[in-house]
């Protein structure tokens, strides 16, 4: 990732900004500023990865050591039907989740950046800033309050329109609880993938704009046409950070489906920590991180891949 | 362009933000309309305020709800001057220095944003017991510092190293030492970048639940993002004050928002990629 405020401050100018300095300053000093850091990394994240990686080898009760069973744990994981169904599940709603985020996100900044006037320029993209500092808890239990079956918004709104006869139980039923995880917050303009979108617009260079316009380029095409692929890099950081967050997603099963209807909306993340701190099974519940993790990887991987196929955007 | 042109350009987007607007903002006008509500006026007008108010409902749901204000409080703002002082120190050094290893030590810091957050919350978990860390300050604020400095190194490094290096040289002619150039130099340039970071990390320690609710047994010291699903649990049954802890809940970084708003506007959008 880099800061596209900063364009030179890459990799490129620092070797000739720092040397001169360089040759002065006891090795001490850096370090000095780094142990903090360092010293709570390893604590806090180096070694209970390393721990966590072994510990899905062992059948583990904290605060008893774990015991060495070998890949026990694993084979158990893969016969474990609620655990499948969490794959399924989080895949499902890590794509509509993210389709939704990412397309909602561009098509609001697209709509912002497009206005003539400033001001309203600046109105626009606080409207949709507030929202974000609405606690995450909150916003999951107003919406709990928009799909309730008694008194819920959605029922009241469908029901007063005429659309529907009878409320419905949307976080109840199997077939509408993911779908309802996944609306969580529609039309979900309002976040990071909005602003991160709106500010990548308004630093590509007007003159590309004004030239395609004098050239009878229509305002739609030039979204597609040049907005679109200039703007790949933040658009892939959006996406990377999205399919991340979903696959470990925990909040919304946590708060207002805890997992059910029967285990529909069960995500790996969520069920980490049932098998973990509801049944104490901490050795199963590190190889459902494990697998988690490497699905992460994968994952990430395979969207930087794709990124920098190909990319005229960035030196290689 | 006149203004009556530019609206007509501008009213079908108009329209369009206003719809999504709309959308985004009923669900959280209709929670602060229903929380002047009792029961009884709640079932008979659903979405419209009704006399009399009932500010009451805020008066029962403050006592839970402003203890668990004060809980987040009490572990954020360490959490903030933390995170801030250990990523700017380490990001300076990163930035400012050579040494050996240097790369591979923030490559090897910058792979941890790669390491599912939830994995490492058990053997975390298995830690703080050891320590005898459960229901203690540093049992919440240190792991999460150690969540929030991997990006805040990060992206303190990618600021200090726009600081031009002249600026350094002068002071350290005039007889500036390693720390005073640090602290005299590069931290009243660096604080755009440490107002970002303080933002993103007060978003993260006040939304984190899982942490909280693994480290933390004693719920009077539950944070508010734990605080209010255990408040709204309890008094599922009354709608009005249900929905006054959801608002109570909310406005401390509303208020904090509404006085940061440029700053905390800038700090989110400052133009991240990859």
């Amino acid at each position: 990732m880099t800061q596209q405020s900063q364009p030179t401050a890459g990799a490129k100018t620092e070797p000739s900004r720092w040397k001169m300095s360089s040759g002065f300053v006891p090795i001490y000093v850096p370090i000095l500023f780094l142990i903090p850091a360092l010293l709570l990394l390893l604590s806090f994240r180096y070694i209970p990865a390393v721990s966590a990686i072994y510990h899905s080898f062992t059948y583990w009760n904290i605060p008893e050591p774990g015991e060495f069973i070998g890949l026990q744990n694993y084979q158990a994981l893969v016969d474990d039907p609620v655990f499948i169904k969490s794959l399924g599940n989080i895949l499902k709603y890590m794509v509509g989740r993210t389709a939704l985020v990412l397309v909602m996100a561009f098509v609001g900044a697209e709509l912002v950046y497009n206005l003539t006037s400033d001001r309203w320029r600046n109105i626009w993209r606080m409207v949709f800033t507030i929202p974000m500092v609405i606690p995450i808890t909150v916003n999951l239990l107003v919406w709990q309050q928009v799909y309730a079956g008694r008194q819920g918004m959605l029922n009241e709104f469908l029901t007063g329109i005429g659309a529907m006869a009878r409320p419905y139980p949307w976080l109840g039923r199997p077939d509408s609880a993911l779908p309802a995880l996944i609306f969580i917050g529609f039309p979900a303009v309002a976040g990071f993938g909005f602003l991160i979108i709106l500010a990548a617009l308004q630093n590509l260079s007007s003159e590309v704009n004004d030239a395609a316009l004098i050239d009878g380029c229509s305002r739609l095409r030039r979204v597609f046409a040049i907005d679109l692929p200039a703007i790949r890099g933040p658009l892939a950081l959006i996406l990377i950070l999205s399919l991340n967050q979903g696959m470990q997603e925990f909040a919304p099963m946590l708060v207002m489906t805890q997992g059910g209807p029967i285990n529909t909306t069960m995500s790996p993340a969520y069920y980490l920590y049932i098998q973990g701190f509801t049944y104490g099974k901490h050795g199963y519940a590190s190889a459902i991180g494990a697998v988690l993790m490497l699905m992460t990887l994968a994952l990430s991987m395979f969207i930087l891949r794709m990124r920098y196929r190909r990319a005229y955007d960035v030196e290689v | 362009m006149s203004k009556s042109s530019a609206w007509r350009r501008d009213w079908p987007l108009m329209l369009a933000l206003l719809i999504l607007a709309i959308i985004t903002y009923v669900p959280f006008v209709f929670t602060v309309i229903n929380s002047f509500k009792v029961n009884a006026q709640f079932f008979q007008q659903f979405w419209l305020p009704t006399t009399p108010l009932h500010p009451e409902n805020y008066a029962r749901a403050w006592p839970a709800m402003g203890r668990a204000i004060l809980n987040s409080f009490s572990y954020s703002i360490p959490t903030l001057i933390l995170t801030l002082g250990i990523s700017g120190l380490a990001g300076y050094a990163f930035a400012r220095y050579r040494f050996p290893g240097r790369n591979l030590l923030f490559i090897s810091i910058l792979a941890l944003i790669m390491i599912p957050g939830i994995l490492l919350v058990i053997p975390m978990f298995s830690v703080i017991i050891t320590l005898d860390w459960d229901d203690t300050l540093q049992g919440v604020v240190l792991p999460w510092v150690s969540v929030e400095i991997v990006f805040g190194t990060f992206l303190m490094r990618t600021f200090f190293e726009t600081l031009p290096r002249e600026y350094f040289e002068a002071a350290r002619l005039d007889g500036a030492g390693e720390f005073t150039l640090l602290t005299r130099i590069a931290v009243p340039l660096a604080i755009p970048a440490f107002s970002t970071l303080a933002i993103l990390d007060l978003l993260f320690s006040w939304n984190d639940i899982i942490w909280p609710l693994v480290a933390i047994f004693d719920s009077e010291r539950l944070p508010v993002s734990i605080g209010v699903l255990s408040f709204a649990g309890a008094w599922s049954t009354d709608y009005g004050v249900t929905f006054a802890s959801y608002v109570i809940a909310s406005l401390p970084l509303i208020i904090i928002f509404a006085f940061t708003s440029r700053r905390f506007m800038d700090g989110l959008s400052g133009g991240l990629s990859i």
